[in-house]
């Protein structure tokens, strides 16, 4: 398998732990909305197994999936996220975004790190805004599940279960996973921003350094990977004569470890047993031997020393220095075009690919399957309530569909690119955005629901994202899902972040030597004992309902 | 005088004291979408949850352990700086290297620590240069038993320059004349600077000194929750990052309101406490 | 004597000033130079860096030595952070006047509590803010329901008046010997009149410090623009600082990535660079207030 071929494997991959700490309902009663096929496009490979992502040969050529603007006029007031700088007030790409729509879009953009605080006083203060971006994952707005529950945004059920998504042809492309993964106690809340299932575990490789240990594949075994972590240290894969790399730059319980617990079989999350009881993943006898595992790694020297500090700018200053083996995140389409060069990685489509954990003994790894969503755009409930409210929440749903028009399509070529000849250019039919910062800044307020990043598309070679996407199908049939993830508990909202951060910070202690292996016991029946058996409560009744 | 303070005390009451109302959130099990009207109310269960968790009692020993380390070697650092800069002869000298203390204040604490760990830290400089001479890698960044210590140098370097700022107001209020005086009688520059700029500089001292007590359990929250992985929750657990986990990750506003009450009673009685000592030692005191 | 200090190098010393030994200034000059490279060093390497190379930024050396300016034309490309510094300063300078007016009038208003009945109570009342604050939901109810969401004095009103600074003022103001208040009040002057010709001019130091405070707490607020401030094209520098800086930094429990390639070390150090170096201007204003010995002048011109 080549490196390009693993690499386009991961390719529509965000990595990272999936959020699954939340209450998502007992669907027994949902009629998901309907999935359609999508309608063939030139280079698009569509695969028979559920889940596997559709993959692209080529850019697409543009063609529409929606023929009028679908707002009535008036404004539409948004609350968004945001990764980048604010737009200037002079925005080409907003103007031409009302034009299509037809309404005037009044963004409210939070970048991610105030998500939490802004969600809470934007609820608080009553005027929520028309479209509100919800994102009840850990590490997001998990709070505002609370909120839902209550009532404050409206039951979008009777307008997108089963055929009635119909009327939305877009949202009708999504993956079932999303609808289901995103609904809250077996009701419709919100649109998803859809992802792929497959995204943690297979975080990006140095290739050229493998190659530099002599290593002709993948690791087939622990002994393997052993060799070629501690290798990536030990052996001075870079050539400059200093001992001066190391494999990893992160220390957590999940993020960069996540491939060493896949290669264990360490439950994902949970482990629901036979007998309907769940088990915790730090609670099985696997967990304690990826830990010691980890333990030997670290000793072994594999860890940047201030991997447990790191903060995530500082992992990718050493990696975009060449110092780590190992990238926490996947390479995926919005990181690949963005690579800033590389000391000693000359191609990134042969010297970068995906890391695919093998299982500990040879086997096959348990891959984790995430929650295929990235939150989702609700409707306030005093919208719905209103007097025109049924047609209010229609235009909105028409707009959505706009936002959410599939990859390749004009819709979402204008979305994820802009304005052509102002934010990017066509060239050889691949769309290259501007490299002026204020025009790329400009589409601060793109992240929709757009589904681009749950398809497989490289803008190289051709045949790389079909090879990708049979690599997806061998894949997916050996994750494993988190069996919490439909599952409701008040107690892992509230509770659940300061039990993870303590969980993180015994892990790191027995890791790095403060603590020893032996401390785990312990941390099971603290962990145990404040809250978590509660929390382990609270999801076998909601899952017991749901049976 | 009414006239003058009036204005200033409805700014109080509109902009302090009607948003206090909120705390009423201590009580209750509060949800932003019902509202104060429509969450449930709990009593105490809030400080029940709070002080139930053997965390709880852990970080606040954390945070009364740093404070008092602050308070004893952080705190006078800038004294010591402005006198050291006072008793300069050259003006010019003295603002120019006036100018270039107070600089780290500026640096925020994502940066400040990575600068930290490029010279301190197990691959920074002063590490380098100890392999160099074939000493053994010194853990200065990652070490529990020290970090503490670490902390408070950390305080003290960015927050010195700034903090002299207040003392140099202070000193240039002393009359010269005292100084005059104090040389007719033959006082050199040390007893100069004991008796007269000392104590002449007092009341502010020991006015920031009591302003100080009111955050005793307050301790730098970003600077600690970014090196808090290294070295683990057992040295640096503080209240505000307990509650950071506890209330605010969580969504638990009735949890964080009541940490906040519980950080503002001790305070209020360390704050009388220290004004009473205070004016016992002569000074003015706040109040 | 009025002036104390006179120009001149020799002159510079006061009269009664002798010149210290050999020793103590080589000491003393020793330590100095010690404190200015270590507090110098991180602001140096800021510098450095936003001015680096992607490549040489990233190498982890004590200073990175190459030169481009690709980084502060990035962020200068558009209008978005010349706006945001336009914000900031208006905003800056307009909330630091309000600021220094209300904390003056009302720390002399309530420097004499002995005098004037129901001031200490107001005292108390403010001390109190000190210790107990308000979280953020019913602070942002409070702005929005005074209808200044979006507004900028969402960013002016709530810091406006710090009972920090105004007890520091009131200390200051109460330590003005109360002989030379009292023969003006016999003179017939009235409080303003004593406020303004007597109490500030006496007190240009402590106000010029305040001044700073303020000025700079203006400067660097961002959590009240990322509180009331919607519109994007509102948002002061720090906030969009924010956007360039926080996004990556944030804690390392990162455990989910949706972003591109976070901006470049150097963009992120030039940002900084490009939100310090104007307050860092305003300190050699404030600096001038200290250098002179007030109440000699005053008490004896």
């Amino acid at each position: 398998m080549t490196g390009a071929a693993v690499g386009a494997a991961a390719l529509a991959a965000c990595s990272g732990k999936t959020g699954a700490a939340v209450p998502h309902g007992d669907v027994k009663d949902l009629k998901l909305p309907a999935h359609l096929d999508p309608s063939p496009v030139p280079g698009q490979v569509v695969s028979s197994t559920a889940g596997v992502p559709v993959a692209f040969t080529r850019y697409p050529a543009p063609y529409r999936t929606v023929t009028e603007p679908p707002g009535h006029g008036g404004t539409v007031t948004t609350f968004q996220i945001t990764y980048t700088p604010p737009p200037p007030a002079n925005n080409r790409w907003a103007d031409e975004l009302d034009k299509r729509l037809g309404v005037h879009i009044k963004p409210t953009l939070v970048s991610a790190a105030d998500l939490a605080q802004k969600t809470a006083t934007v609820i608080a203060g009553g005027d929520i805004p028309d479209l509100f971006y919800l994102n009840t994952a850990t590490g997001q707005a998990p709070a505002a599940a609370q909120s839902v529950l209550q009532g404050a945004f409206t039951d979008l059920t009777e307008y997108l279960s089963g055929d009635a998504v119909r009327d939305y042809p877009n949202l009708a492309l999504f993956p079932s996973y999303a609808w289901k993964n995103a609904s809250i106690e077996g009701r419709i809340y919100g649109v998803p921003r859809p992802e792929p299932l497959l995204q943690s575990g297979i975080p990006t490789l140095r290739l050229d350094w493998l190659r530099k240990l002599g290593m002709t594949g993948q690791p087939a075994d622990a002994d393997e990977m052993f060799a070629m972590l501690t290798g990536f240290r030990g052996q001075d894969p870079d050539g400059n004569g200093k001992k001066d790399t190391w494999a990893l730059s992160s220390l957590q319980i999940y993020w960069q470890s996540t491939p060493i617990l896949n290669m264990f079989g360490v439950p994902n999350n949970w482990r629901l047993e036979k007998d309907g009881t769940l088990t915790k993943d730090i609670e099985t006898d696997e967990f304690e031997a990826a830990t010691e595992y980890i333990v030997k790694l670290w000793k072994a020297g594999a860890f940047h020393p201030n991997a447990a500090a790191n903060t995530y700018d500082q992992q990718m200053a050493l990696w975009n220095a060449g110092k780590i083996g190992m990238s926490g995140a996947a390479l995926n389409t919005t990181y690949i075009p963005d690579v800033p060069p590389i000391p000693g990685v000359k191609n990134w489509a042969t010297d970068l690919g995906p890391l695919i954990p093998p299982g500990h003994d040879g086997g096959v790894a348990s891959l984790y399957q995430s929650s295929g969503i990235f939150g989702m755009f609700a409707i306030p409930a005093k919208v719905g309530k209103s007097a025109k409210g049924k047609e209010r929440v229609k235009e909105l749903l028409s707009i959505l569909n706009y936002l959410g028009a599939p990859f390749g399509s004009e819709e979402n070529t204008f979305l994820t690119y802009g304005v052509e000849g102002w934010n990017y250019d066509l060239t050889h039919g691949v769309p290259v955005k501007s490299t002026d910062t204020s025009r790329r800044a400009e589409l601060a307020g793109q992240y929709f629901c757009e589904p681009t990043e749950t398809v497989l598309y490289l803008p190289g070679p051709p045949t790389m994202s079909v090879t990708a996407q049979k690599q997806a199908e061998k894949l997916i049939p050996h994750t494993i899902a988190d069996p919490t993830v439909n599952l409701v508990s008040q107690s892992s909202v509230s509770r659940g972040p300061a039990l993870q951060q303590n969980l993180n910070d015994a892990f790191v202690g027995i890791v790095t030597g403060r603590k020893p292996v032996s401390a785990l016991k312990q941390l099971r029946g603290q962990w145990a004992g404040q809250g978590g058996d509660t929390i382990r409560r609270e999801f076998q009744q909601s899952l017991a309902k749901s049976r | 005088m009414y006239a003058f303070f009036l204005p200033g005390v409805v700014f109080f009451v509109v902009f302090a004291y009607v948003p206090l109302l909120g705390n009423a959130a201590a009580f209750q099990d509060y949800s932003p979408f019902l509202g104060f009207r429509g969450s449930p109310w709990v009593g105490l269960a809030n400080f029940h949850e709070l002080f139930s968790d053997p965390q709880a009692l852990a970080a606040i020993r954390n945070t009364l352990i740093i404070s008092l380390l602050q308070v004893v070697f952080a705190f006078p650092a800038p004294i010591a700086l402005a006198l050291l800069l006072n008793s300069l002869i050259s003006p010019r000298i003295k603002r120019i290297v006036q100018s270039i203390v107070y600089l780290p204040h500026f640096i925020g604490w994502v940066i400040v620590i990575s600068i930290w760990q490029n010279v301190l830290g197990d691959t920074g400089g002063v590490n380098q240069l100890f392999s160099h001479v074939g000493m053994s890698t010194a853990h200065l960044m990652t070490d529990a038993s020290t970090f503490k210590g670490l902390l408070t140098a950390q305080v003290i370097w960015k927050e010195t320059g700034w903090g002299t700022i207040i003392f140099f107001a202070a000193i240039s209020h002393i009359s010269t004349d005292l100084y005059e005086a104090a040389v007719v009688d033959g006082a050199g520059p040390w007893r100069r600077t004991w008796h007269i700029t000392l104590p002449g500089i007092a009341n502010v001292i020991a006015l920031l000194l009591i302003l100080r007590m009111g955050d005793v359990l307050t301790v730098g929250f970003e600077q600690i929750l970014l090196q808090q992985n290294a070295v683990g929750n057992d040295a640096a657990q503080v209240v505000d990052t307990f509650v950071y986990y506890n209330g605010v990750l969580g969504g638990n506003w009735g949890l964080a309101t009541a940490a906040g009450i519980f950080k503002g009673v001790v305070g209020t009685v360390l704050v009388v406490v220290a004004n009473r000592t205070a004016k016992r030692f002569g000074t003015s005191g706040v109040f | 004597m009025a002036e104390v200090y006179r120009t001149g190098r020799r002159a510079e010393l006061p009269a009664w000033r002798e010149r210290p030994s050999a020793g103590t200034q080589f000491a003393k000059a020793l330590v100095i130079a010690v404190i200015v490279t270590v507090m110098l060093y991180p602001f140096l390497y800021v510098v450095a860096s936003s001015f680096a190379t992607p490549a040489a930024a990233n190498s982890g050396g004590l200073l990175p030595t190459s030169f481009s300016l690709d980084a502060y034309r990035s962020i200068f490309a558009g209008d978005v952070v010349t706006r945001a510094l336009l914000v900031s300063v208006g905003v800056t300078v307009a909330g630091t006047v309000l600021s220094v007016l209300f904390t003056v009038s009302t720390a002399y208003g309530l420097s004499r509590t002995k005098d004037v009945p129901g001031s200490k109570a107001a005292l108390y009342l403010i001390l109190l803010t000190m210790l107990f604050g308000a979280g953020i939901i019913p602070q942002y109810l409070l702005i929005r329901n005074l209808g200044l969401v979006d507004s900028y004095w969402s960013l002016i009103l709530p810091g406006m008046v710090s009972a920090f600074n105004l007890v520091v003022v009131r200390n200051f103001f109460m330590d003005i010997p109360a002989e030379l208040l009292e023969s003006a009040r016999i003179d017939g002057a009235g409080e303003l009149r004593i406020l303004l010709r007597i109490v500030l001019p006496l007190s240009r130091a402590v106000i010029a410090v305040i001044a700073l405070f303020y000025a700079v707490g203006y400067w660097n607020n961002f959590f009240n623009a990322m509180l009331y401030l919607n519109d994007s094209t509102k948002w002061p520098m720090p906030q969009v600082l924010n956007e360039y800086v926080l996004q990556g930094g944030q804690l390392s429990t990162v455990t989910d990535l949706h972003q591109a390639a976070p901006p470049s070390q150097t963009v992120q150090m030039a940002v900084v660079v490009i939100a310090t170096v104007p307050i860092l201007a305003v300190y050699p204003f404030a600096q001038r207030y200290f250098t002179k010995g007030v109440l000699t002048g005053a008490i004896k011109g």
